[in-house]
């Protein structure tokens, strides 16, 4: 094989299970394609917490949160006084305004909340001479400028919230605000009809710029996104992604038709498949749905309703995020409120984790006890991916066992490593907790993924996704981080 | 595996007559009292989630979902009938006969009374739940490995269990190949 080019495809939301039974139920032929000719890793980890902003900006840089910058979908800004909404549900947009969200997402999502101290996929391929693409990827920074162009609708639905310009990589397709040069799929989302598919968003248009981006030899990379499995998982549960796959893969089809055959075309073309998280089921029940503001009702709290509102003014904000959510406690009064505030969220039913910074380590309390831990060069024990702990308190906390100097926590896959890479980012509040397995926190508008499924936090069922490469050298045992330095990697070897 | 806990995670692959995959993750907290069952399965069309958790005061929760048609009644079941329940028995999952062992001591105390329990056994995979009488009595002893008698029901089997309480061989279900 000569593969010059590559196929980078993220399908949100997909759990290993799911993909394994797809690909073995014969639902999922292109999948299999990819699996049989490549390599494949069932238990590939993402990172915490697992949720698309955060995830997808580790699949985009290699890097972790505390790197990247973006916690989760909804995080309360301290510099701006306000909450930060990518889009968590149509409700929260009401109440944050959908421009607001619009804002957030395209404008500040990519170039303001993203480290300037990271590169992108896009970023590092530009730099080597190589271009690259994105569709409909959530974050897709890189150096070329493209005109937002929003229709009608879009324009007085979302008003001042659309930037006039972002900057992507030289092929960018987002949704139906920023289309690149390729004309052939401007039909296709009005062929195939529903509310979903009328939008340059659906699965099925992202495929046929993907083709037709191939057929054109238009880009060396291109990042392929396939949300709608994601969607369909967070309705009916993790149990509806073997169909919603077997619709990915007809997209995914598509794509291997590029060459004439799929044998022809992985002879030029490498793909590479993951997801960014899992989902987990979530209980029927009323009493498994956590809201934050009735927890912290007895404090004087930041509400998203109230708009820009500084923090030193509260006691506390706090972002439900799914199966996670991040509490910040008033700087100024913070040695008066801790133990209250920690109290409070230890009495909250259903809550698993709660994880905190402390005296340069990490602090994570349960009810079955409280572990600290912080990062050494040397001794300690060591995780699977070669970081070294030292680590004190229950390990029941994150189900840990430690044998032959090497601790494993298989519950809660590289539990310290995780957990240490979103507690050193400040916008993840100054706690982090995460709720048992089938209960759901309420994001910022009151909604849930009752009777559904949802994810975000730390544990292997919202976490294990597969990870498929037909490229050399892929990493042996993957996270969300090593996907992007892998593809990297490749081009290089190509360009020496 | 602790001093008096242990955390599991596993997967079970059957081909026949029923094919299914079956993943599950349990905790115990300390004298071996299981705080929580995950288990999932899935076949052909069918998936099933049970998620059974025993609070502080020894209150089961059972959380289930499925979805697709497995001919079988509904996963979960009553836990109010398992409230003497200080273990679950996953169907077809050695692991689980650990704890019980391993909480009345009778490895080390040898020939003696026989330890009866309440187990809220899962069957596989349908993960139904319901309260399983079950008894296990000292049978033999072979050097540092122990047969202990196991009746669930109607069921009898002689198990060889390692010093650490772990099974070796279960007729008819398991045989260890390698230590842990």
């Amino acid at each position: 094989m000569n593969q010059q080019r590559v196929v980078y495809i993220v399908i949100d939301g997909m759990g290993s299970d799911a993909f394994e039974q797809a690909c073995e139920s014969g639902r999922a032929p292109a999948l299999s394609f990819i699996r049989q000719n490549g390599s494949y890793v069932r238990d590939s980890i993402a990172v915490f917490p697992t949720i698309t902003p955060a995830a997808t900006a580790s699949l985009v840089t290699g890097e972790v949160p505390a790197r990247h910058g973006i916690p989760g979908m909804c995080w309360y800004d301290r510099a701006a006084g306000r909450f930060v909404n990518y889009g968590q549900s149509p409700r929260s947009a009401i109440i944050e305004g959908e421009s607001e969200v619009i804002r957030n997402w395209l404008g500040f999502l990519n170039a303001r909340h993203l480290s300037p101290d990271v590169a992108t996929v896009h970023e590092q391929l530009h730099d080597m001479g190589l271009v690259s693409a994105s569709i409909n990827f959530m974050v897709f920074r890189g150096v070329h400028e493209h005109r937002v162009r929003p229709d009608p609708i879009e324009r007085l639905l979302f008003r001042k919230g659309l930037p006039d310009t972002v900057r992507g990589p030289k092929e960018l397709y987002i949704a139906d605000v920023v289309s690149g040069p390729s004309k052939a799929c401007r039909k296709i989302h009005t062929k195939r009809g529903g509310p979903i598919r009328r939008m340059k968003a659906a699965d099925s248009y992202a495929a046929c710029v993907t083709h037709d981006l191939l057929k054109k030899r238009a880009a060396d990379m291109i990042l392929f996104y396939l949300h709608e499995n994601d969607h369909h998982s967070h309705q009916r549960g993790p149990a509806s992604q073997i169909d919603n796959l077997e619709e990915a893969d007809k997209n995914i089809a598509h794509v291997l038709d590029a060459c004439g055959s799929w044998e022809a075309t992985l002879q030029e073309i490498g793909f590479v498949v993951t997801a960014d998280h899992s989902q987990s089921p979530i209980s029927d029940a009323k009493d498994h749905i956590i809201d934050l503001p009735v927890v912290f009702d007895d404090f004087n709290q930041v509400l998203p309703r109230h708009g820009r509102e500084p923090l030193e003014r509260r006691d506390i904000a706090a972002a439900g995020n799914g199966r996670v959510g991040f509490v910040y406690v008033n700087a100024q009064r913070k040695a008066k409120l801790w133990d209250r505030v920690v109290e409070t969220l230890q009495d909250v039913d259903g809550l698993d984790q709660l994880m905190w910074r402390d005296r340069g380590g990490y602090v994570v309390r349960s009810e079955r006890g409280e572990i600290r831990f912080a990062q050494v060069e040397d001794g300690g024990v060591r995780d699977e991916r070669g970081n070294r702990w030292m680590i004190s308190g229950d390990l029941g906390v994150v189900d840990g066992v430690i044998e032959d100097g090497a601790i494993r926590t298989p519950e809660y896959p590289l539990a310290m490593w995780r957990i240490k890479s979103v507690l050193d980012l400040d916008r993840a509040g100054d706690i982090v907790v995460t709720p048992k397995l089938t209960w759901d926190i309420k994001d910022l508008g009151g909604a849930d993924h009752r009777g559904g499924g949802d994810h975000a936090s730390l544990h292997v069922q919202d976490s294990v996704i597969p990870f498929l490469s037909t490229l050399a050298q892929p990493p042996a045992r993957p996270s969300t981080v090593d996907v992007t330095p892998h593809i990297v990697e490749h081009f290089r070897k190509l360009s020496r | 595996m602790h001093a008096d806990r242990l955390t599991a995670r596993g997967v079970a692959i059957r081909a026949a007559p029923l094919p299914y995959r079956l993943n599950y993750g349990l905790r115990t907290t300390s004298g071996w009292i299981t705080t929580q069952l995950r288990v999932q399965s899935s076949g052909a069309g069918w998936w099933r989630f049970l998620y059974l958790e025993r609070s502080a005061d020894g209150a089961w929760s059972c959380t289930t979902k499925s979805e697709g048609d497995l001919d079988a009644p509904p996963p979960g079941g009553a836990t109010s009938s398992l409230a003497e329940a200080f273990d679950c028995d996953l169907g077809e999952c050695p692991l689980t006969n650990s704890m019980p062992v391993l909480r009345s001591n009778i490895l080390a105390q040898g020939a003696g009374e026989p330890y009866d329990i309440t187990a809220a056994l899962v069957s596989v995979p349908d993960l139904v739940v319901q309260p399983s009488p079950q008894r296990y009595s000292w049978a033999r002893q072979d050097g540092l490995d122990v047969w202990l008698g196991f009746q669930s029901g109607l069921f009898d089997a002689e198990i060889e269990f390692d010093r650490q309480g772990l099974v070796r061989h279960y007729p008819g279900l398991a045989h260890r190949v390698a230590p842990p």
